[in-house]
This record gives structure tokens, sequence and C-alpha cells, in this order.
């Protein structure tokens, strides 16, 4: 077994609802998970589920209101000074969008050369370094002095990427990586990701609303469900064997690029959106639009118990058997 | 044209007139439509998909121009024109009545300063005279058909009040209110959360099998395609490469484009080591490749893929290809 690299504990983040005094949502409530070594953590949910102020959170971008944090053993919320900077370093993030991520008024050199800076990394010639790195992603060195918006979108990801490697941090976070690219692109950009997995020895936690993508990039996947985890577990199990109702639904929603099994296939039907985080519904918050809501989904709330090995679950369907 | 056909596109040419130079947009593209049925137009961004599909009812605007082609559509009382030839005044009556559109972003479709109601008594008052109150009996059964809860009290709402998929159920309301013959959507649900977009995709079968309608969907989601319509086009780069049913596309797929794309989407099912990208970038239009315009990227290219354009060949029964591997076989 390899060693937790990532562990956030009971972590709370509310946000205060524009327009009120008191009125706040929970858009963080009550998560916990650990991320191990060289190991990719998928987070998928739907829009407003709260998977980046999760993933911010892990990076320290936003401050949880309750709960602690551990990265390699240290607890991160009070890190300041060295600690701090040690933490930065080893803890990277990319987003969604590159057009807003990258600088427009730097080129991709200073782009690149900004972290190596900021920690202190000595590589020699720059130049050659640079270019080296480059060429590792598939660009040609003639990028180096170009600014971003000279290159395509995937290209754009690809520095971003790069940016994030550059200091050889331990840990990264993708915020949906891919989903402003093209299809042929994605896949480009995605086995990007996963070979600088391998070579950098790095652990991931990869968020998306691509149930598909989440599959292929990850070794674990949480589901979540308006600010809380519903289910966790090994990504095979997860789509061969889902056990929340929620996740039954939404691998039945998601559209299969294969004809013959998109035609047999059985879908679970369901009704309604996804509620307001303001008045979340009472007991399990999916029980309005879940097709198997008994009585006490209304009243009480589940708590995530093990069904098998490293496969959590928090619905009433599963409770005492 | 063709008894079964609503709509017939032939030799479409669009291209746009920018500071950069000429946008060869769409070329030479030709399919049909059949009545009731659900048919796609299939590509990546800047394939071209929905400059066709809005240049069916002249909507290009400057520098954008139509330079030729055939768009021959069947009306409502069964006679076929000329899209591209009729007047302006006869087009109006068509646009929103016989065709309707929804677009991929229903915040900028819907008008901020006017509720929903509104809308829907424009959209029918444009084409037809009617009473306010029998507008809004049937526009609250569409809304209902649409599962739009409490739809009486949404008749009144505005757009502000309404959520992401709340406002494209309106928009798609909006498009059926006249019961059109060709309804256009131009990826309806890219914005969209994916059981939210699995219902909208199932009121679209519904309705169309209700109405005997025709849909042309336009997407990137070969899931979705997979999953929903009958038969379908793949654009590359302004030109349809391969259209065939969708049992043919998928299981048969014979342009070496289709065949990478489809080797480069993770299907959520399966468990895939390793996904295969396609090489290279999509060409600039404005000096596209000579010859096949994929032959850069193609794995299989020769030297005749390099000097001339291939034609769309019948392969097998509706199964139709442009690839010179195809030809003379």
């Amino acid at each position: 077994m390899s060693k937790e690299l990532l562990k956030i504990e009971n972590i709370y983040k509310y946000f205060p609802v524009k327009g009120t005094f008191f009125k706040k949502i929970t858009a963080v409530d009550n998560v916990s998970l650990s991320i191990k070594e060289r190991e990719t953590l998928g987070i998928v949910g739907e829009t407003g589920c709260g998977k980046t102020t999760l993933g911010k959170i892990m990076v320290k971008l936003l401050e949880p209101d309750k709960g602690n944090i551990f990265f390699g053993g240290k607890n991160v919320r009070n890190l300041k000074g060295k600690d701090l900077k040690w933490f930065r370093k080893n803890v990277q993030m990319v987003f969604q969008d590159p057009h807003s991520s990258l600088n427009p008024k730097m080129t991709i050199a200073e782009i690149l050369q900004e972290p190596l800076r900021e920690h202190n990394i000595e590589v020699g010639d720059v130049e050659e370094f640079l270019i080296k790195k480059l060429e590792e992603v598939g660009m040609e060195k003639g990028l180096l002095y170009r600014y971003p918006h000279e290159l395509s979108g995937g290209q754009k990801q690809r520095v971003a990427i790069l940016r994030a490697t550059i200091i050889q941090p331990s840990f990264i976070v993708f915020d949906e990586p891919t989903s402003s690219l093209d299809v042929s692109v994605q896949a480009q950009t995605l086995n990007l990701i996963k070979e600088m997995k391998e070579k950098y020895k790095l652990a991931y936690s990869f968020i998306s609303h691509d149930l598909a993508v989440v599959r292929y990039m990850s070794e674990r996947i949480a589901v979540m469900y308006l600010g809380k985890i519903v289910e966790i577990g090994n990504s095979d199990e997860i789509f061969e064997k889902p056990l929340h109702p929620y996740t039954q639904i939404l691998i039945s929603s998601i559209p299969i690029p294969d004809y013959n099994l998109a035609r047999k296939r059985e879908k679970i039907k369901i009704i309604g959106e996804p509620p307001s985080l303001i008045n979340p519904p009472k007991g399990c918050r999916f029980h309005p639009r879940c097709p198997f809501a008994m009585s006490i989904c209304k009243e009480k709330e589940p708590q995530l118990i093990e069904i098998e090995k490293d496969h959590y679950v928090a619905c009433w369907l599963y409770e005492k058997k | 044209m063709n008894e079964d056909n609503v709509l017939e596109v032939k030799n479409l040419e669009v291209r746009f007139y920018t500071y950069a130079g000429e946008v060869q947009a769409v070329s030479n593209v030709s399919f049909n439509v059949k009545e009731n049925e659900f048919y796609a137009l299939v590509g990546e961004t800047g394939c071209g998909k929905t400059v066709t599909t809005r240049a069916i009812t002249r909507l290009i605007n400057p520098p954008g121009k139509i330079l030729g082609g055939e768009v021959l559509f069947k009306r409502k009382d069964g006679k076929i024109i000329d899209l591209l030839k009729i007047s302006e005044k006869e087009l109006r009556e068509i646009r929103g009545n016989e065709i309707s559109y929804v677009f991929q972003d229903p915040t900028s479709a819907l008008d901020p300063l006017y509720n929903v109601k509104s809308h829907f008594e424009e959209t029918v008052l444009a084409h037809y005279e009617a009473n306010k109150k029998s507008i809004e009996k049937e526009a609250i059964n569409i809304l209902k058909k649409v599962l739009i809860p409490s739809p009486e009290m949404r008749y009144k709402s505005f757009p502000h009040e309404l959520s992401g998929g709340m406002r494209q159920r309106v928009v798609i309301s909006l498009a059926l209110i006249n019961n059109p013959k060709l309804l256009i959507a131009d990826e309806p649900t890219t914005n969209l959360d994916v059981t939210v977009q699995a219902q909208i995709l199932d009121i679209f079968k519904q309705i169309m099998d209700e109405r005997k309608m025709s849909i042309i969907l336009i997407t990137h989601n070969l899931g979705i395609v997979a999953e929903y319509v009958d038969r379908l086009s793949v654009m590359y780069a302004g030109k349809i490469v391969e259209t065939g049913k969708t049992e043919q596309i998928f299981n048969n797929p014979l342009h070496p484009y289709l065949q990478m794309l489809l080797k480069s989407i993770p299907n959520p099912l399966k468990k895939i080591e390793k996904l295969e990208p396609i090489p290279g970038f999509v060409p600039s239009l404005i000096n596209p490749p000579k010859g096949c315009r994929f032959h850069p990227r193609c794995p299989f290219a020769m030297s005749i893929c390099k000097e001339k354009e291939p034609q769309l060949i019948e392969i097998e029964k509706d199964h139709y290809v442009a690839c010179w591997l195809y030809e003379k076989k």
C-alpha cells in the first residue's frame, strides 16, 4: 500500500447569498477523503455540486470554514512562511479555461520561468531547459517566445500543464482541463496528463462533469451531489456496480458512443433538476429526485458506509444489510 | 425532389470575407432530411455545421455570403420551394413557423425584458391570428410536455427566474408552438448537465414522433448521436466526409477521419487503456489543404489525395463516403 498524501477531514465551506445578510449556501458539506501517493482520484458531479470548490480547498486557494486538511502529514490550515512555500511547490492546479489562466502579456517562456524563479529552482541554461520541456509535451521550440493568444486552445492547455509540472510537485488538481477542447484534441491532452503522471510519479485529483473522461483518468472516483460525497470507490467498480441511485442515473444518462450498446441498454429516468443549495432538501438531498425514496430518506441524512472494501455509499437502501 | 424528403440541400457554398482572407466555411455540401427523421450533423468546432444549418434559412450575415447551391423545402401545404431563391417576405413566413431553431445558449435566445408569455405571443402572432387565451392554453400544453413544473406559474416568469435547463425547455417550447415541419437544434444540450440533457433529448424524440416532424441536430457529441439519431452526416473542415444511418456510421465507419474520431473518444462503459488521438490539427479554412482536406492528418494518404478532391460515393445503400480509398472498388 502506498502512503497517504492528502487527507481532508470533515470540510465545510459556506458562501453568503448575494443580497441577503444571513443566508448562506453550503457549497461543500462535511466532506472527508484521502488521496494516496501516485493515485488519481476523480471527482464527478453536476454543475453546482461543489466539486470546483473542493478542488480549490485542496490547493489552499480557498480556506474551508470548518475541518482540516493534511498534506504529507502536516496540517495545511495553519501553514506559514517556509512551510507554506513548501506546500505551494508541491501542490499545483490546472484550470478549466486556459485562455484566462495564462497571462496575456507574458510570453510562453516568461510564463514557464515564473514558477522556477518563485521557488528558486536551478536549471542551468534556462532556454535550453524550457525547449526540452516544450518538446516533452509535443510543442515546437519556436513557440517559446510567442504570446498565449497566438496559440490554439490545446496548445495553451499544454502550457498550463507544463507550468504546473515544471517545478516537480507531488500533487496536481485538474479542474475540467479538457472541457473547452475538441474531442480529438481532448484525447491528446488526456494522454499527456497521464504520461506526466507516470514520468514524475504524481498524484492527481481530476475534477470533471464528463464521466467518460473521469473513468479514463482515475483509479478511484468520488461522486458528489449538492456539496456531499454520495459514493466513493474504485473507478471500475463505480461504473460496473454503481450503488447510489444518483450514480446509477448519472451513468445511465451519459450518451455512449457505441451504437449497439447505446440502443440496447435500459435507462433509468430521472425527474426534475438539481434543487437549489440555498434550501437543500431535508434528509437525503437526493430524495426528491430518487425513484427509490423511502420515508426515512426524507427525515434523516444517510452517512457514508463501507459496502465493499474501499467502496463507500451514503444511501439508506444499503443500511443494515 | 424525392417524395420522402422534407429538405434537400444541394452543393451549398458559404464563404466569409474577413480581413485575414476568404474563409471557405461550407464547401459543396449536399444532404437531405426525410420526413419524420432524426438527422444529425456531426463535427468538431469550426467544421461548418452551424453555418450550414443557418444558411438553410439564409441566416448568414455579412461578411458571410451564400455563394451557391439549392435548398429545397417541402412546405406545410406540400409546395416545394428553393429557400435560397424566394423573397425575404416568403422566407419570414417560414422561419419560426415551418422551420424553427433552438440555439445552444438559451440565455441569449430569450429577451430578458419580456416574460415567457410575451415570447409565446410574439412567436404565434407573427404568423397567425389568434387570441391570447388560446395561445396561453396551447403554450401551457407544450410547457407541460417538456416537463416544466407548474407551467401556469412559469408562463408569467421572466428568463432570469428560470434555471438553464428550464430556459432551454422554454426555447424548445417556443420552437414547437407553431408546429414546424423541421426543427433545427444547434447543440441544444451543450450547456446542460447530463441528467437534464437526457431528459431534453427524450422529449425531442417523443415530440418528433407525435407530430411527425423532422429534426436536424447539430452536435459534436458522438454519444448523443449513437443514442438518439436515425441518420447523420459527419463534417470535416467545411465538407461532408461521410453520410449514413447511425448503425452504419458506428458499426462500419469508412472515412479515416471518422474511424480515428471514434477511437479518440472515451467510452464510459468500457475500461480503456489508452486513447488514440488524431495527430495534427484541424486546418485553417482560409487556405484549406488541396485535394482531400484531411490528407495532412491521414495515415492512409496517397498521392491522389493531395491532388484531387474526393466526391461522396455510395458504398452500400444509404452509406456515402468521400475518400479515395473507396473509389473504383
